[in-house]
């Protein structure tokens, strides 16, 4: 849902603007279903522009990206992290739903981990915002647990064959957070520096920095 | 809990590899 702005109009409090291309199918039918709503007053429409805002403004790998530097520069961060996800992650300020009940796991020289949910698409938003595509896709949630070493080499992630692969399974409470190995050759960079190095797919898991 | 890729898919499962799954229920006890 895109266009939110602002409530000029003054009629139903929504304000879509031009586009140069018409909607996609999917597009007009939220359109149309958001317009019924508003109508009928089922629907909050400032709620609404607060619920688009927080997911275009305030959710996505950014803040995931700055638990995994804090947890890289300072080690009681780190443990606590491990100890209670859904805390440590609190700390910084992220929380809420989808991200009730957060699992970090460490990646190792030895270990790599590996998060999907094979039941639909469950995914840590308030650390990664939402999912991507392929996440959703079925051949990644089959193949995550099935052949996940052939999947991960086939999203340009090699492993080794000595590297233990962790695959989790979200489920509707607990969601995962890969913390990523922190890159060589990085030990100058201030946490925020680090921050722009860690990215949405080594926090899933498919990718190693 | 925690299974092998061997345990979920036999001979076909591949080497080095677990399946974490949360099964959490709270009915369920701990298997000691």
């Amino acid at each position: 849902v895109t266009g939110h702005s602002d409530h000029a109009n003054g009629e139903t409090g929504h304000d879509h603007p031009h586009r140069a291309e018409p909607l996609a199918p999917v597009e007009a039918r939220v359109a149309a279903i958001e317009a019924v709503l508003v109508e009928r007053g089922m629907l909050d429409t400032e709620q609404l522009d607060g619920i688009v805002s927080e997911f275009e403004h305030n959710l996505g790998p950014l803040n995931g990206a700055k638990v995994v530097a804090r947890a890289w520069v300072d080690p009681n961060y780190r443990a606590r992290l491990l100890e209670d996800g859904t805390a440590a992650i609190g700390e910084l300020g992220f929380g809420g739903p989808e991200g009730d009940h957060m699992v970090v796991v460490e990646n190792t020289p030895e270990v790599h981990n590996l998060v999907v949910c094979t039941l639909c698409s469950c995914y840590p938003w308030p650390t990664l915002g939402l999912p991507p595509k392929w996440y959703k896709a079925p051949a990644y949630r089959s193949r995550a647990v099935r052949e996940p070493r052939i999947l991960l080499a086939e999203m340009g992630t090699s492993l080794p064959d000595d590297v233990e692969i962790r695959v989790w399974d979200s489920s509707a409470e607990v969601r995962y957070l890969v913390l990523p190995e922190r890159p060589a050759g990085t030990e100058g960079l201030s946490e925020e520096e680090l921050a722009a190095r860690v990215t949405r797919d080594s926090m899933i898991g498919v990718e190693r920095l | 809990v925690r299974f092998t890729s061997h345990e979920l898919w036999g001979e076909g499962g591949e080497a080095g590899q677990t399946i974490n799954v949360d099964l959490w229920e709270r009915y369920l006890e701990e298997d000691r």
